[in-house]
């Protein structure tokens, strides 16, 4: 895929998240699992996944981004795509983000299984949390001490 | 995590705001607002019972509306507590569960209003959004077709 076309997609669907038409659909869910039956059906989401990592990528910048983090509904949609589309670094900066405590209710189980699928750990649906806080707290502790030998 | 118990003694996970894994606190005002405008805008037919919050799901509201809190499964309470019922045979006070397209139980609403052997009015709490009366159908496309009604057992009294 060209660079512009993969720009073009991945500004679609940085749009289509931002338009409340589409982030309320994820308000409506009640349980994580049905968040993500929803989230897989909205404008945008088929498109970055089908980037990969790229795409995953774009979905881990809004993550970082408080503009779009501070909406727990974009920051949901993004979780599941970066799930299903995995980039470099995302269980780095998703133990990051757990450990500073910045998902809440139905985030909360997203951002661990898709913190867990980036690490490669599995875990039972419903210990998922305890466990990603768990593993989330020592890579984050890997990750500073590593980047502690290297100053 | 509180707990909260079916007739045959299983606990149903749930949880309360501001407890983990519950939101941290409360829809703010600015969003109770909008939650409000954009149903008005997609669903223009249904009314507004009480505003958005993270206080009760639809689970919740259909099952333990009393107690409250969010409920991310309606099983045990389906499994223990509540009978399939035909659909033609309706009566307020039952609950109807929405298939989604992943064959999961989506939603769950109570029967309101029956007439003619027809539910024409139900209420339920659309996840964080507001709790409305609404027709059957006339709901959010994501929590798919209405399918299964169920009655709450008859509680046993005692001898």
């Amino acid at each position: 895929m060209e660079e512009n076309e993969a720009t073009e997609r991945i500004r679609y669907a940085v749009e289509k998240f931002s338009d409340p038409d589409v982030y309320y659909q994820v308000m409506l869910a009640s349980s994580p699992e049905i968040a993500k039956d929803t989230i897989e059906t909205l404008p945008g989401v088929k498109e970055l996944i089908e980037l990969g990592p790229e795409g995953g990528k774009a979905a881990l910048n809004l993550l970082e981004d408080e503009t779009y983090a501070a909406n727990d509904n974009i920051a949901s949609i993004a979780l599941y795509v970066v799930e299903q589309a995995p980039p470099p670094g995302a269980k780095e900066t998703l133990a990051r983000l757990i450990t500073s405590n910045k998902f809440h209710g139905i985030n909360s189980q997203l951002a661990a299984e898709t913190f867990l699928h980036s690490a490669g750990i599995e875990s039972l649906e419903e210990k998922a949390i305890d466990t990603a806080a768990r593993e989330a707290d020592r890579i984050q502790a890997e990750t500073m001490n590593s980047e502690n030998k290297q100053a | 995590m509180p707990i909260l118990r079916t007739s045959q003694g299983r606990s149903v996970q749930h949880c309360h705001v501001p407890n983990s894994p519950c939101q941290p606190q409360e829809v703010t005002a600015a969003q109770i607002a909008a939650a409000s405008v954009w149903l008005t805008k997609n669903f223009p037919n249904t009314k507004e019972i009480s505003p958005a919050s993270y206080r009760i799901n639809c689970h919740g509201y259909a099952y333990a509306e009393i107690h409250g809190g969010w409920f991310n499964y309606a099983k045990f309470f389906n499994d223990d507590d509540y009978s399939v019922v035909p659909f033609n045979s309706p009566q307020p006070g039952d609950i109807v569960s929405y298939i989604n397209h992943r064959g999961r139980i989506a939603h769950s609403a109570v029967v309101d209003r029956v007439s003619n052997g027809q539910i024409t009015r139900l209420r339920s709490k659309w996840g964080g959004m507001p709790a409305v009366f609404h027709e059957l159908t006339d709901v959010p496309a994501s929590y798919g077709n209405p399918e299964i009604l169920r009655r709450q057992n008859p509680v046993n009294q005692p001898a």
